[in-house]
């Protein structure tokens, strides 16, 4: 083994990492500059990088709460959490989970909110293509199978459980308006992000849709999705409703696949 | 040795930036080729996926990859050897490539492509870990010379000894940054010309053209400006020694729109016409 390698890749990856010095003296640098210096580019290109990542990653969150703060939480996130993966694409994806964390920023809900909208959102970009069911594959089915009739989400869908106002912050920041003040939910706000022909959309359900679109993630049949949607509103209108839902989804590319018993 | 693959022309790095102009163009561009940057399109599915998909259709690709590390001391990262090798199935590159250098340790990714000591204990190392990428993936690949700040008190040879003699026991191809050795003969004071000259012109398969800027008393490789006029001198004498190699312009921040890119192209076009026949200028397609 490259014993000589292995420590002083050792070294210097530490070094980096903690803006350290102690592996200069095995650098050779020309008369007019210092190995200090030429060191230092590679120290400052690390953070740099990160920083710049995150910072795409995580626009509106950094809009949100300004470059000073969003900075020192970044600075923060990248101490704590080193790169670990082969593309920069994924070093964010622990950040809305660390905003839940740090002393910074723990007792903002919204900042995790915020940035876990950006983070769906990402995520839904490189998704697995999947299936999408359509229209016709619902017409296809047997009526006499249909209250037994089970829905596998599309790969691209994200399911958000907020309990703030921060889809409504997200989109004021991006249209550059003036965000509405924080607010505070006890019931839990549903927001839908997903792709269809290759564009990231997002959309916040209602109460019902929420709940319907939570049971299709359980593996639960038409039948049961109209009992609970009669539990919410009108009892008599609920099968319509949820057909209407589903018609909906198929239209917006939400579902994969239609399962029943053949 | 195995053969070379085929003059491509004049390429770019394909950036998303430029996709629409691309493939919505209503003429045909004066590109003859595009590189893409591996691990962007390492991903599940999605538009990277579907915009390579119409790319290739239209232009040959090659694969160009960050994150190999093959001079890393830590062990290779299979999984990600065997999704650069699913992308390469899908993708069909006439070549893959990455750096000789190393990106962390211990788990960590650096995102850098930080140099290693020139010495006879990092030539066997390298050498043979390039061996078993080659062997894992079926193929041959090209390794590139890296831009650096800093060089090493232990190594034992110069840069383009350590190079050259990689290529040779490795068995593979190199990829020929011109930027990254004007930049590295700026920083460490060599002759950059004598650089070109050392290396074996039967092993260069691809040039890189790039900008660099300037900090505190070094050059930085930021491809982040147009190629400077002492690369392009430079490429006049790589053109030279090794004539006719497929020849991009690689720009990956501050990126402008396509038409300022392939003007530099166009330079490099014109610089080749100069050196080099006709018949050597005929690409492959
Ligand atoms: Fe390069």
């Amino acid at each position: 083994m490259a014993k000589n390698l292995v420590e002083l890749q050792s070294q210097m990856q530490s070094d980096i990492l903690k803006r350290e010095s102690g592996v200069l003296k095995r650098f050779s640098v020309p008369k007019h500059t210092t190995a200090e210096k030429r060191f230092a580019v590679y120290q400052d290109a690390y953070q740099i990088r990160l920083v710049e990542v995150l910072s795409e990653d995580y626009e509106v969150t950094w809009k949100y709460l300004g470059d000073e703060q969003f900075y020192q939480l970044a600075v923060e996130y990248i101490k704590t959490h080193p790169s670990d993966q082969t593309n920069m694409r994924w070093f964010g994806r622990h950040f809305p989970e660390f905003l839940t964390q740090s002393p910074l920023s723990s007792d903002h809900p919204v900042l995790t909110e915020i940035a876990s909208i950006e983070k769906a959102l990402d995520d839904a970009f490189d998704a697995a293509d999947g299936d999408t069911a359509t229209m016709e594959d619902l017409a296809a089915i047997p009526p006499e199978v249909i209250s037994d009739l089970t829905f596998k989400l599309h790969p691209t869908c994200r399911l958000l459980r907020q309990k703030t106002n921060a889809l409504d912050i997200y989109m004021a920041l991006v249209n550059e308006q003036t965000p509405d003040p924080l607010e505070s939910f006890d019931e839990t706000k549903y927001t839908l992000v997903w792709r269809s022909d290759m564009m990231c959309q997002y959309r916040a359900l209602d109460a019902e849709e929420g709940m319907l679109v939570d049971l299709m993630l359980e593996g639960k049949d038409f039948a049961l999705m109209c009992e609970m949607a009669a539990t919410m509103q009108d009892a008599d209108s609920a099968a319509s409703r949820v057909a209407g839902h589903i018609t909906n989804w198929l239209q917006s590319q939400m579902i994969s696949q239609l399962i029943f018993a053949k | 040795m195995v053969e070379k693959p085929p003059f491509l022309g004049f390429g770019l790095g394909l950036r998303p930036q430029h996709y629409p102009e691309i493939l919505d163009a209503d003429k045909e561009l004066p590109i003859d080729w595009f590189e893409i940057i591996s691990e962007n399109y390492m991903v599940e599915g999605g538009r990277p996926l579907q915009m390579l998909d119409r790319i290739k259709e239209r232009y040959p690709v090659v694969m160009h990859g960050v994150s190999m590390s093959i001079a890393s001391t830590a062990p290779l990262n299979m999984e990600y050897l065997a999704r650069l090798k699913k992308l390469a199935d899908h993708a069909n590159p006439k070549w893959i490539s990455d750096h000789l250098c190393w990106t962390g340790v211990h788990g960590v990714n650096l995102h850098d492509l930080l140099p290693i000591p020139y010495t006879e204990e990092a030539l066997n190392h390298v050498a043979g870990r390039i061996s078993k990428v080659q062997d894992f993936l079926g193929r041959c690949i090209a390794i590139e010379n890296v831009s650096s700040y800093i060089e090493f008190k232990e190594s034992e040879m110069d840069e383009w000894t350590f190079v050259s003699e990689i290529a040779k026991r490795a068995d593979c191809w190199l990829l020929l940054d011109v930027n990254n050795v004007f930049v590295s003969g700026q920083n460490h004071q060599f002759d950059d010309g004598n650089f070109i000259e050392q290396i074996p012109v039967e092993r260069v398969v691809q040039f890189h053209l790039a900008g660099h800027s300037e900090g505190e008393d070094v050059l930085i490789d930021t491809h982040d400006q147009p190629v400077c006029d002492e690369v392009f001198e430079l490429y006049e004498k790589a053109l030279k020694r090794f004539g006719p190699v497929s020849t991009m312009i690689e720009r990956d921040d501050n990126i402008p729109p396509l038409a300022e890119l392939l003007d530099e192209l166009n330079r490099a076009r014109q610089i080749a016409s100069g050196i080099l026949s006709p018949e050597q200028l005929k690409t492959a397609a």
